[in-house]
């Protein structure tokens, strides 16, 4: 096992898998971003080295006969599922979105898929704004823009802190508007310092936190016990991902060749919630609201 | 037995020796040592691992009771102050302090009420949801959270929150980048040492790679994080796929995990080269060693060692010539040098010993030659005079008896009977002497008399050849502790030999003096006859040695005198000497004898009882037919009444028939001998008083004794004189002829 820190950005992404393939690395897990994969496939996929992403959810990478695979959905699924819920179970016609540019790959798309399905179903996008997670932003006048938008809800693709406090000076705003989320902001850290704005906010994930999966049960226990905290959607995901290349490397008795074929070959492949998928980019967990 | 081949040389010994009984010893002492050096640094690593874990543990604790003591100040002014004393109070703190990324005020909804560095942006925020926040309410004592990424700056922190007695709390955000600068400060001076604390869970709070901080790395998995949660603890384990040596110490107030890490290989990498290097030198000392001592046990043992082995081959074989060469061997040691001196000895007393075996040897040739000579000498010497008895018992069987010419046949005879008597009597003499069985009877002789008697008995001698004898006695008595009949033969053995060896008309002189100064008697007996020849004189003493050894004899004799003479002399504790001036010029003996120790001794005298030579009767037992008759009728010629036996038994036979006076019985008898003859007469009541007399041909003083022990009453050596046979029989006491 090696590891290689990518330090959340694609250059580093880069770097990292280029560092691991020299290692003699068979197979790479990661990353955690779906920007930092794109970055990095231009080192794996001519070396031919399988790299198997955790929670990487682009659409960007889906049906592609390459060397990525994934043991989650692409966000294109639950980003249309989650604008028919909000149009048909929200009620809301008119949604804001906010989105970190950093991750455009994720965000952006995000938002375009959402859009289009949220508008398809009839529903109208009072404003969209963007910012910097990098820069530290003061989130204060995009969202009074918004605000100014009338929008019935905000729908926010970004990290779990920049979700956080976006949610929080929404309330301080004094705009108790619905907000949603993506499943990029699905963790611990945002229920922490969310405070009481957390309340309410409705978040997609293909991921059930809540599984009664005796496989996803365990794991829960021995992770808290690990950790000292409870899993989250990434640790999961990165735990699939990990149990399903040893699989396939089992076929090839620990070899390169012949890896994305044994990959191929796996059906039905026991996750922890449910049974994942690994057909070239499509992996079904979820999506769950 | 062992061939030569089943044993190892000396040098595979020595190998064997260094190797097993000092290479190895060494070695396995030096091992252990090792294995014990090795052991103690691994634990005085140990333990400065733990006090560095320790240190950073205390500094850690520190920050935090630090930290802590200025929330309690500012909650202070919280409590009493108003809102803008408060924020300034913040403010200069903040400042003063350095190490709080933010200080935050928040009211009883644990919302933000205030912070510093100030920033609207943060004001009024949510912070109720945070796990540490929530324990505001049953907690009044300080609060450190967990850590996490800080809202404001995105930095790992941890919070530090006072809660306040009216609600709310004052919080500080304590960038863990302080812990971090502290690990570079202990790193950076010690150049290996790792350093990274955890917090309860095994989350990272310091480390070397910040940015593994950052991501909230969790390195519970640890061995070393396991043990240190139950206080200090030392683990080798794998880190990143490095062996590493950790230790852990606790925080006490937080309950995190200091931990310092080493890389296993610094230790063994050392300790390796430290291994390396001493059995390097063990083997390199060893080989010296053995180099050296090699060299040495060639040069100081091996090579003396072989040169003696090809000494001792040559001494087997006889040749002492490389005895020599002994002292080029080197000895080096007192063993050896010994060693060397016991093989020179060994090697002188062989050759001395085969030098003496070699002249015993020629000596015995000579000696078994002399013996040769001597029977030759003996042969002719016997042959003379028997041949004399011959011719003149052939003239007396033609001569009328008590013719003239009959007269002069039984004088021959006589002298030559005589002649034959002398010689045996010498042989005798000198077996006797030889053997040291010759038993002197000393008594007080007085020299000049003894000389003068033994003189005159020569005169006639002397004057027959026509050699003046002159004799010139002491002026005083000699008185001198001899024996009589011994000392009248050593003169006259020397008178004889002079007479023999000096030519007519020549003379020999016999002095006499008394040497007071050296407490003896000299004799000379000098004479200027034929003379001895240089060579001759050291031998002249020899048995069986005559000068004129050749077949043309013009002296006779045995050559025996000379050394009767040597040996009584010697035992009467005297010696003699010859000297002579070569061959024509005369000779001249001297014979010293000791005078200081003379004892006057009483003469014994001898009383026999006259008894008449009438009406004896004798009987006589010899085997010897001839000499029984002839002694018969010798004696019943001179009037005794004569039976002979011819053994033992008829003796005893004819003894209780006869009832004779006087027994003659021979020794050498067939059956029952001379000995046992005696002892039967003298246990038979009818014979045992007869007068017994041993005629026999055993003379040695032992024989007599026999003869005494048996019951004889006298001794005679065969041949007998009539004299003194008639003597002897005389003495048969009175008793016996009153019978």
């Amino acid at each position: 096992m090696k590891v290689r820190d990518d330090l959340g950005v694609p250059e580093k992404a880069l770097e990292a898998d280029r560092k691991l393939i020299k290692a003699g690395a068979v197979a790479i897990i990661g990353h955690a971003t779906s920007a930092q994969t794109l970055a990095g496939l231009k080192v794996t996929n001519p070396a031919k080295v399988v790299i198997i992403g955790a929670t990487v959810s682009t659409p960007e990478l889906s049906d592609l006969d390459d060397y990525f695979f994934r043991v989650n959905s692409s966000f294109k699924v639950s980003a249309q599922a989650l604008a028919q819920y909000i149009h048909l179970n929200c009620a809301i016609n008119r949604l804001a979105i906010i989105y970190d540019s950093d991750n455009a790959a994720y965000t952006k798309t995000y938002s375009t898929i959402f859009t289009d399905k949220f508008q398809s179903l009839g529903g109208e996008i009072a404003g969209e704004a963007s910012f910097s997670s990098k820069a530290q932003p003061d989130f204060s006048p995009l969202l009074l823009k918004l605000l100014a938008d009338k929008a019935e809800g905000l729908l926010i693709i970004a990290t779990d802190n920049d979700t956080a406090l976006i949610a929080q000076i929404t309330r301080l705003m004094g705009w108790q508007t619905p907000l949603f989320s993506s499943a990029w902001a699905a963790t611990e850290t945002l229920i922490n310092k969310d405070g009481q704005a957390v309340e309410g906010i409705k978040i997609e994930q293909g991921y059930d936190q809540n599984s009664k999966s005796p496989a996803f049960m365990d794991f829960q226990t021995r992770y808290q016990t690990r950790f000292g905290h409870a899993s989250s959607f990434g640790t999961s995901s990165a735990y699939d991902a990990t149990m399903l290349l040893a699989a396939a490397l089992n076929k090839t008795e620990g070899k390169a060749d012949g890896l994305k074929q044994a990959l191929l070959e796996i059906q039905n492949f026991p996750g922890l919630i449910k049974p994942s998928h690994s057909i070239d980019s499509v992996t079904l967990n979820g999506p769950f609201i | 037995m062992a061939s030569r081949e089943d044993f190892p040389s000396l040098r595979q010994v020595f190998l064997r020796l260094v190797l097993f009984r000092l290479f190895l010893p060494l070695l396995v002492l030096g091992l252990t040592a090792i294995v014990g050096v090795g052991y103690l640094e691994e634990h005085n690593l140990e333990i400065q691992q733990y006090q560095i874990a320790h240190s950073m543990a205390q500094i850690v604790d520190h920050h935090l009771d630090q930290g802590g003591r200025i929330l309690d100040a500012v909650a202070r002014v919280a409590e009493t102050s108003g809102t803008e004393n408060l924020s300034l109070y913040m403010n200069s703190t903040w400042e003063a302090y350095g190490y709080f990324e933010t200080l935050y005020y928040l009211n009883e909804d644990n919302k933000v009420n205030m912070l510093v560095p100030s920033d609207p942006r943060y004001l009024g925020l949510d912070m109720s949801n945070l796990p540490d926040f929530q324990l505001i309410g049953s907690k009044k004592s300080l609060i450190i959270s967990r850590p996490f990424i800080s809202l404001r700056t995105g930095e790992p922190t941890v919070y530090l929150v006072k809660p306040l007695e009216r609600g709310g709390c004052v919080a500080g955000e304590l960038n863990l980048g302080l812990f971090q600068a502290e690990i570079m400060n202990i790193t950076g001076t010690s150049g290996m040492d790792f350093i990274f604390i955890m917090d309860q869970t095994g989350m990272l709070l310091a480390h070397p790679s910040s940015d593994l901080v950052k991501q909230q790395t969790n390195l519970g998995n640890l061995e070393i994080f396991q043990r240190g949660l139950a206080g200090k603890a030392n683990a080798v384990y794998m880190s990143n796929g490095t062996r590493v040596l950790g230790s852990a110490a606790l925080v006490d107030r937080t309950g995190w995990v200091v931990v310092d890490q080493v890389p296993w290989s610094i230790f063994w990498g050392s300790y390796v080269r430290i291994l390396g290097l001493i059995l390097l030198l063990a083997l390199s000392i060893w080989l010296i060693l053995v180099w050296n001592l090699r060299k040495q046990l060639q040069r100081y043992v091996s090579t003396p060692l072989e040169q003696l082995s090809r000494e001792t081959n040559a001494l087997t074989v006889g040749d002492f010539s490389q005895v020599n060469s002994l002292s080029s061997i080197p000895t080096p040691s007192t063993e050896f040098s010994k060693l060397v001196d016991d093989f020179r000895f060994m090697s002188n007393s062989l050759q001395e010993r085969e030098t003496a075996l070699r002249t015993i040897a020629e000596e015995l040739s000579e000696a078994d030659h002399r013996k040769n000579e001597f029977l030759g000498v003996l042969s002719h010497e016997l042959r003379n005079p028997l041949a004399s008895i011959q011719s003149s018992l052939a003239l007396l069987d033609r001569s009328p008896p008590g013719g003239e010419q009959a007269r002069k046949a039984m004088n021959i005879i006589k002298r030559q009977i005589s002649q034959l008597s002398s010689m045996v009597d010498d042989l005798l003499d000198i077996t006797r002497i030889t053997q040291n069985k010759i038993k002197l009877q000393k008594r007080t002789v007085e020299l000049n008399k003894l000389v003068r008697r033994t003189v005159e008995d020569y005169d006639l001698l002397f004057a027959q050849k026509k050699v003046c004898l002159e004799a010139e006695y002491a002026p005083s008595e000699i008185m001198i502790n001899a024996d009589e009949t011994r000392l009248t033969q050593i003169v006259g053995n020397l008178l004889h030999n002079a007479v023999k060896f000096t030519n007519c008309g020549g003379t020999t002189r016999v002095c006499i003096e008394s040497d007071n100064l050296h407490k003896q008697a000299l004799i000379r007996i000098i004479d200027n006859g034929t003379g001895i020849e240089p060579e001759m004189l050291a031998r002249i003493f020899q048995p069986f040695m005559q000068a004129d050894m050749g077949l043309d004899r013009g002296h006779g004799g045995l050559g025996l005198g000379l050394a009767l003479v040597k040996g009584l002399v010697e035992m009467h504790g005297g010696n003699v000497n010859v000297f002579s001036a070569g061959l024509g010029k005369g000779s001249e003996f001297c014979i010293q004898i000791p005078s200081d120790d003379a004892i006057i001794e009483k003469p014994q005298v001898t009383v026999y009882q006259e008894i008449s030579k009438c009406s004896h009767s004798v009987l006589i037992i010899d085997d010897n037919a001839d000499i029984a008759e002839i002694l018969g009728e010798l004696l019943k010629s001179i009037g005794y009444t004569v039976e002979v036996a011819y053994n033992g038994s008829e003796g005893i036979v004819k003894a209780r028939e006869f009832k004779p006076e006087i027994l003659l019985c021979d020794i050498g008898l067939p059956g029952m001998n001379g000995y046992d003859v005696a002892k039967a007469f003298r246990s038979d009541q009818g014979l045992k008083d007869i007068f017994l007399i041993a005629l026999t041909g055993y003379a040695l003083p032992e024989d007599i004794q026999k003869a005494f022990d048996a019951g004889f009453d006298r001794h005679l050596a065969k041949p007998v004189q009539l004299e003194t046979l008639e003597q002897t029989l005389a003495q048969a006491p009175v008793k016996t002829l009153a019978g």
